[in-house]
């Protein structure tokens, strides 16, 4: 049998897991999951730019993505409540794809591509794409590292401390939206928020500082991919919702053991 | 003494609603200037006016020779699924090595400089929060309640060290508090801003009687 198909699939989660090291934390610290879970949902209008306007599905994703970041801009800079205001938005977006996909593009299954991907059909090109994303992730955060913490603390002494902090935090914010557009682009939004969020929250209860839960999520996202690799070959099951559910499950043990530990 | 901090009709607030109207006060190096007043009146506006992080209405604001500021606000140690030690979050800032010493001594980190932030009671945040405000050895320190929270001994400790680093230093001291310990023990100056005429008056007198130099702003809600 020959595993062949299987090695850039492989190669593609290793370098995700890698990504969401840094950007899961990052999602964790400043309290974004929804945020993520709003661009991953938008990556549905990313599709449909790419099927309307005939634009590279990376270009239409990242339009959307760094769209959402200005968006929050404005929501922190009305005082706006982000809990209430991004699920509105998110929903509204979402509903707006679909009546597109259903009335326009004729292409109901684009929604299940969207939900599920499938990891085994990325390219060479994906490899690349999450490579180069991954060093510029890894270069912003170890450089802009000691702001970074101090504003989830105090946004005042962030800004008394440091200079360009609001540009830093717009920076950390366009990552997070562009490494989610990336991931789902790629491999679904099952699969993508999953790794990005999953191994992170584990990594947490297992770290004594923000660098070792980054290193951690990056090696226990790893670790998942790798059995979930394994059980989709040995038992003929789809990729991406196999390794989702070794990462739940890996997270639920990881709990377990420390409540007794 | 030279002043470190001058201000003179100031006016502060936020867009279309002025909280306190035309201030005039000095701080001295070696002095400590508590700033009193009620709930909601302005206290933490003004700090955050001096700072520079909120954009003052109207007047002048002269700050001569500062190295740096530090400041001390009102936060909180527990931030979701972020593990950090009272170590780790000390290293984010600049420290002289002799000095960082010095400050986990006087202000007993030690005991807990391994212990992760989550973990700490608001007392002993509090006391990292304060070594933080003077990491860097800063000419000019505003604190925000720095004693909410902490037990009278540390109460004490707190203003004990700070009257010392503002002479070791020659350092200005801005502190907002409720409390009148501070005022009668330590304020070399006391802000008093308050809307209420009659505590103004009461207030006024206690402080006279310990022979401290005061001033009243009067609160204006029209």
């Amino acid at each position: 049998m020959s595993f062949s198909f299987f090695y850039i699939p492989f190669i593609y989660s290793l370098l995700l897991s890698g990504l969401c090291g840094p950007i899961g934390s990052l999602i964790l610290w400043r309290r974004m999951s929804f945020f993520g879970e709003t661009i991953a949902h938008g990556s549905l209008l990313g599709f449909v730019l790419q099927h309307l306007l005939g634009w590279p599905l990376e270009l239409s994703m990242s339009i959307v993505a760094i769209g959402y970041c200005v968006l929050l801009e404005v929501i922190d800079h009305q005082e706006l409540d982000q809990s209430s205001f991004l699920p509105m938005l998110s929903y509204g977006v979402m509903g707006a794809s679909l009546i597109l996909i259903e009335k326009i593009i004729h292409n109901p299954s684009l929604v299940y591509t969207v939900l599920i991907g499938d990891i085994l059909l990325v390219r060479p090109y994906d490899c690349q794409l999450l490579a180069g994303m991954l060093i510029v992730v890894c270069f912003s955060i170890s450089y802009y590292y000691r702001p970074l913490i101090l504003i989830l603390f105090s946004k005042d002494l962030g800004y008394l401390n440091y200079t360009h902090v609001r540009a830093i935090s717009f920076l950390m914010n366009v990552l997070i939206a562009l490494s989610v557009a990336i991931a789902v682009q790629a491999v679904g939004i099952l699969l993508g928020m999953a790794l990005l969020t999953i191994p992170s929250l584990t990594a947490y209860y297992c770290s004594a500082s923000p660098k070792k839960m980054i290193i951690y999520s990056a090696l226990l996202a790893m670790l998942f991919s790798c059995i979930g690799f394994m059980a989709s070959l040995f038992f003929n099951l789809a990729v991406g919702p196999t390794i989702t559910l070794v990462a739940l499950v890996g997270h639920l043990l990881v709990r377990f053991l420390l409540a007794f530990r | 003494m030279p002043n470190i901090l001058n201000v003179q009709a100031l006016n502060i607030g936020y867009a279309k609603k002025i909280l306190l109207k035309n201030l005039n006060f000095s701080v001295e190096t070696g002095e400590i200037l508590v700033v009193l007043g009620a709930n909601g009146i302005g206290k933490s506006t003004l700090v955050k006016t001096l700072l520079g992080l909120v954009p003052a209405l109207s007047g002048i604001i002269e700050v001569y020779k500062p190295s740096s500021y530090g400041f001390m606000p009102q936060m909180r140690p527990d931030q979701p699924h972020l593990p950090m030690t009272v170590a780790d979050f000390m290293d984010i800032f600049s420290w002289d090595p002799l000095w960082k010493k010095e400050v986990i001594k006087q202000l007993e980190l030690g005991f807990f400089w391994n212990k992760q932030l989550q973990h700490l009671s608001f007392g002993m945040w509090q006391r990292v929060n304060l070594a933080q405000a003077v990491s860097s050895q800063p000419k000019l320190i505003f604190l925000d309640e720095p004693t909410q929270g902490l037990d009278i001994h540390w109460q004490t400790r707190t203003y004990e060290f700070l009257a010392k680093y503002a002479v070791q230093f020659q350092a200005g001291i801005c502190c907002v508090s409720h409390d009148t310990v501070a005022v009668t023990n330590y304020a070399d100056k006391v802000l008093c801003l308050d809307h209420q005429p009659a505590h103004q008056v009461s207030l006024t007198k206690r402080i006279s009687e310990v022979g401290k130099q005061f001033i009243i702003y009067q609160h204006d809600h029209s």
